[in-house]
């Protein structure tokens, strides 16, 4: 299973209820379900994998989270998890908020647009960067919001939100992200990792 | 068909009729059908997550209208078919339980 997945069930207490938006083909949702006892619910846009999730026995929603998170009353979850998918909204402030209304605490992980990589391949290259976690051209990206780890920081005074937990993940190591390393984790941070609440 | 209206004994409210619930729900809906369209399907899933019932939901492709769910649609008899399978598994395991 990826690291993502690890650090995000190690922040998720057993027992609560969670929402997975973007759930793709449930493998976290599954590791959830199976090893911390959650009752976990799924949106997913693409069918294919709505159907990937029915097989394994898990309850999806098939959906746009941009659109489709209003028809869950305030608080109906202990968490909601948004995995790589902030950049990929046409307005994540709002995406931001309905996380928060629907759930009393969030997880939202986001790929670092400030890694040193894509830094230097727009430094040294002078095109969009490509890497392992950002893999697509520039006009086939799903990711048209990208952000640094230090944005979503400023994001989060922006609009209003409390960063509880704030990790960094690189190949395997997580690391814990403050005010003093932020310097630092989003020069080598590969994703940002982070527990808000309202 | 047309005049029978759950949510009339209810008030309006549909998440109402299915209150206490503990069923496990699957919607599933069909682009061609004229009959039951995607956006009223939604609506039970909506009034099903109001009241935080266990409810699944998928839109499936087909030409074939209202009727699709009797013929021979390949990705509607895939989810039906997978669904029912876990179903009846988490069920006999908690049975056994």
């Amino acid at each position: 299973m990826k690291s993502e997945y690890k650090v995000i069930s190690g922040i998720i207490e057993k027992n609560s209820r969670v929402l997975d938006v973007g759930c793709d083909d449930g493998t976290l949702m599954e590791f959830l379900k199976n090893n911390k006892n959650i009752d976990i619910r799924g949106i997913e846009i693409s069918k294919e994998k709505v159907q990937t999730c029915i097989a394994k026995g898990l309850t999806v929603i098939e959906g746009n989270a941009e659109f489709d998170l209003k028809q869950f009353p305030n608080d109906s979850f202990d968490y909601v998890v948004l995995g790589q998918t902030l950049q990929a909204f046409i307005n994540p402030e709002i995406v931001i908020k309905e996380l928060l209304r629907v759930g009393k605490k969030a997880v939202v992980t986001i790929p670092n647009f400030g890694h040193w990589r894509v830094r230097f391949n727009l430094l040294f290259k002078g095109t969009m960067p490509i890497t392992n976690s950002l893999p697509n051209d520039w006009y086939n990206t799903p990711n048209i919001h990208m952000c640094t780890i230090k944005d979503f920081f400023k994001f989060s005074k922006k609009i209003n939100f409390k960063i509880y937990k704030s990790l960094a993940l690189t190949n395997k190591n997580v690391s814990d992200i403050n005010n003093s390393n932020l310097f630092l984790k989003n020069l080598f941070g590969e994703l940002g990792i982070f527990l808000i609440e309202k | 068909m047309d005049y029978f209206d759950l949510v009339k004994q209810f008030d309006g409210n549909l998440s109402k009729a299915f209150e206490d619930t503990k069923t496990k729900f699957f919607i599933i809906s069909f682009t061609s059908d004229w009959l039951y369209p995607t956006q009223e399907n939604k609506d039970i899933v909506i009034a099903l997550n109001a009241i935080g019932a266990d409810v699944g939901f998928i839109e499936i492709e087909s030409d074939k209208g209202h009727d699709s769910f009797l013929l021979d649609v390949p990705d509607f008899l895939k989810a039906l078919k997978n669904f029912l399978d876990k179903s009846y598994i988490e069920n006999n395991n908690e049975i056994r339980i």
